[in-house]
């Protein structure tokens, strides 16, 4: 009788699991939800064919595509302003970054950062005509630079040997935290911003967080898509201070990630063994809560925007597909699907293989 | 809530009555676990993927297998130790510079020590800093004294072994050991005044021995590769200043790094055999056998190192390949133990082999068997119809299975082994083990 019982409970269980998905076959690389105007921005690559190089504004729970905006180049990075009414998008290997004015989705502006390429930015949270630009060429970084209204700032730091790449705002902007997302050494720098420019204020360590993608800001703590959660601006230290594994679950380092106030967790679009998941971590525990099972093979997951408690919009790439995709997956919060496999790395890399000299 | 539910449900379903002791296995992936004989609960650390408690130490009632208490350490714990008075439970955590300590009777974090970054205690050539507390060990007669292994992240060895002690790591860290060597386990010896440490590689497997000073430690000596000791696993265990390791060697390592091999605890299982132990309540060294689909526990005399008596804990499905990675001995009936696929996801299990804890066993008196000790046959009465009977010497290596279709057998027992022999008596019908029993062949 218990295991009947057992069995209809699974089945319930099971059946509150389940998700609806919304395949729209655009080159999508990037995504972004805005919660003022309840859109979602989407750039598009080269290779669409109906939305080749464009920013898109899209439903964020039909996925129909109301606007576009078509853009000179491939865009790269597309960023919102603090108060969501303006988004900013960069081109790779491009010395410019594109304003548009969400309210009425037009073009409202255009940074041009005098031939270098654009290679990450950040907005100032009081002024959305601020930003400060990691500028470079070919991939690498010259120099870190603050332009307001356009023109160019004389306080800055021109020789930034460590390929800063990544940038991280803090809330009240008074500071950044610049990471090195390409060399070995994985360092970073705390960066002070001032009227007429910026100026170094410290570094952190090296290793202290390892990755090669780019990082976001919760509460001024940074976070990023292997898990690292470091603590860079409320001591003179910056810690590291916690790490979800996200590794344990998922194929790739490369995942798409956001923490989520609406859920108060940490949310990973990633693949393990060719399925995609939205996985859930605990906001303050940082442990995890449950995942939601997407339709279909899944090869990788690269970006991840949330839009409420049961919506969600990633980056994906299908197995054996070329182009990504955008789903929209509509899923009940955390319905604790346990996941029942383990990625490789997770198997290596435990205690008993390191405490006992086993190394993967 | 659902859940919860359903946690529960299997929970209840895991408390498995069979054969004369109860199993409650319960759902936590769990890390390291650890008995307070002063408190008389188990504490565990629970991994950052488990749902319901993912980073938190636990404190568990081993009778119900409930959980009583539960505090949030970080993320994730990986090694849990106690203080000597079980006062205190300290913890590392993978990934991160901290270590933290937990008040066992407040059940609050009571320490929370950053540990870097700093280049002070980390090999100057790795030119990196932050690093990371691993396997450690707690000093005797101080809870605030510790010993740990400090690690680069994604570098699997020490750079140093250091002494933490008043809230800090002491200046004078033991920043390098000969030949390169740090040792990846350590445990105090001689009340505290010395450290051994051991590490091994595909080359090497070395011994070092330290001094703990006030203010660190300092490297006094080590022993070489050609030591008796040469084929042991670097990760051992200390009893009165007699080390013991995953291998069954028993080892007097009191007058010098000159190890003395005293005896080894043997058995046919090749590897390792971790989750091993001295108890004080069996005096005597036990080490698990995971044979035939089965898991034993053997004692084995700590004088001669003789197999003296074993329990048959569980069976497993057959596929899955099983790891015990802890054990911890409740009391002479009782044990905890960390299980789990091989290396994959521990989760717990309290076993009671007392025959008394359970009321499922056979009828009393519904089945005999005699005579006991015997010489020659041994006749079974009052079994189930369709029955398999399997066979096994103290170490749990299966010996023989019969099938029988019949309520009465006589086993010849001339072929076998003199000494202790388990019978296992599975219902073929039911697929359930019906009946345990050990006989004496003289």
């Amino acid at each position: 009788m218990k295991k009947v019982l057992l069995f209809c409970l699974l089945l319930v269980s099971e059946y509150m699991d389940a998700q609806t998905t919304i395949q729209l076959n655009v080159d999508a690389t990037r995504v972004v939800y805005n919660p003022l105007y309840h859109k979602a921005y989407v750039a598009v690559k080269d290779k669409d064919p109906q939305y080749s190089k464009s920013i898109l504004q899209i439903d964020p729970i039909t996925g129909t595509v109301e606007k576009s905006i078509t853009l000179p180049q491939i865009p790269f990075i597309i960023r919102q302003s603090h108060d969501l009414k303006c988004l900013y998008v960069s081109y790779q290997y491009e010395p410019d970054i594109l304003k548009i004015d969400l309210e009425n989705f037009v073009e409202s502006g255009n940074l041009n950062t005098d031939n270098f390429d654009v290679l990450d930015f950040a907005v100032l949270p009081s002024d959305n005509n601020t930003l400060i630009v990691i500028r470079g060429d070919g991939g690498y970084p010259d120099d870190l630079v603050m332009y307001k209204n356009g023109v160019l700032q004389p306080r800055q730091e021109s020789n930034i040997s460590d390929y800063f790449s990544a940038l991280c705002m803090k809330n009240d902007g008074s500071r950044l935290y610049a990471h090195n997302r390409i060399s070995s050494g994985f360092d970073g720098r705390l960066v002070s911003i001032l009227d007429d420019g910026i100026e170094f204020y410290g570094k952190t360590w090296d290793y202290m967080m390892p990755n090669y993608g780019f990082v976001k800001n919760n509460n001024d703590l940074v976070y990023n898509e292997s898990g690292d959660i470091l603590d860079p601006f409320s001591d003179s230290i910056p810690k590291l201070i916690a790490n979800i594994p996200i590794y344990k679950i998922a194929d790739y380092s490369r995942t798409g990630f956001e923490y989520s106030a609406i859920h108060g967790s940490y949310v990973f679009g990633h693949a393990l063994n060719y399925h995609g998941y939205i996985s859930f971590f605990h906001g303050e525990h940082f442990n995890y809560q449950g995942s939601i099972a997407l339709e279909g093979r899944i090869q990788m997951i690269y970006d991840l925007a949330v839009v409420d408690s049961d919506h969600f919009i990633l980056v994906a790439l299908r197995y054996s597909t070329e182009n990504k995709i955008l789903l929209l997956v509509s899923g009940k919060e955390k319905d604790k699907m346990m996941l029942q496999q383990r990625s490789a790395s997770a198997e290596s890399n435990n205690k008993q293989n390191r405490s006992w000299g086993i190394t993967p | 809530m659902i859940r919860k539910y359903l946690l529960l449900l299997i929970l209840n379903l895991a408390i498995q009555s069979c054969f004369g002791s109860f199993v409650i296995s319960l759902p936590w992936v769990v890390s390291d676990i650890k008995y307070s004989q002063v408190r008389g609960k188990l504490y565990a650390v629970v991994d950052a993927l488990d749902a319901e408690y993912g980073n938190h130490i636990i404190e568990i009632n081993t009778a119900t297998g409930e959980v009583e208490r539960s505090q949030y350490v970080g993320s994730e714990p990986v090694f849990l130790r106690l203080t000597k008075d079980e006062n205190y439970a300290w913890i590392t955590l993978d990934n991160i510079p901290f270590i933290r300590r937990v008040n066992l009777e407040t059940f609050v974090v009571d320490k929370d020590i950053y540990l870097g970054p700093t280049r002070q205690y980390c090999s100057p050539g790795h030119a990196l800093s932050t690093i990371l507390a691993y396997n450690f060990t707690v000093l005797p007669d101080d809870n605030n004294a510790l010993v740990l292994g400090l690690q680069q992240p994604f570098i699997f060895s020490f750079d140093a072994v250091a002494k933490y002690k008043n809230d800090t790591i002491q200046s004078n860290a033991l920043l390098q050991i000969p030949d390169s060597n740090y040792p990846m386990c350590f445990e105090p010896m001689m009340q505290g005044e010395f450290l051994l440490g051991h590490y091994q590689t595909n080359f090497d497997n070395v011994f070092s021995r330290m001094k703990i000073l006030e203010n660190g430690l300092e490297h006094v000596d080590q022993n070489d590769s050609t030591a008796p000791a040469i084929f042991m696993r670097n990760f051992f265990k200390v009893h009165h200043d007699t080390i013991y390791n995953a291998e069954g060697y028993v080892i007097d390592a009191t007058d010098s790094c000159r190890l003395k091999v005293l005896g080894q605890c043997k058995n046919d299982i090749i590897g390792d055999r971790y989750g091993f132990t001295f108890s004080e309540a069996h005096n005597a060294f036990i080490y698990p056998n995971l044979t035939d689909k089965s898991l034993y526990l053997t004692y084995y005399d700590r004088q001669t190192f003789q197999p003296v008596d074993s329990v048959f804990l569980f069976e497993y499905p057959f596929y899955q390949l099983m790891m015990m990675l802890e054990l911890e001995v409740i009391n002479k009936n009782c044990f905890a133990v960390l299980i789990g696929k091989d290396y994959g996801d521990f989760t717990m299990r309290i076993i009671n082999t007392d025959p008394n804890a359970t009321d499922d066993l056979p009828a009393a008196g519904a089945v005999k068997v005699f005579p006991n000790p015997a010489t020659g046959n041994v006749s079974i009465e009052g079994l189930p119809l369709h029955k398999e009977i399997s066979m096994y010497d103290i170490t749990g290596k299966l010996l023989d299975t019969f099938r029988y279709d019949g309520i009465n057998v006589t086993l010849d027992m001339q072929p076998y082994p003199r000494g202790l022999i388990l019978l296992k008596i599975t219902d073929r019908e039911q697929k359930e083990i019906s009946f345990i029993t050990k006989i004496v062949l003289q």
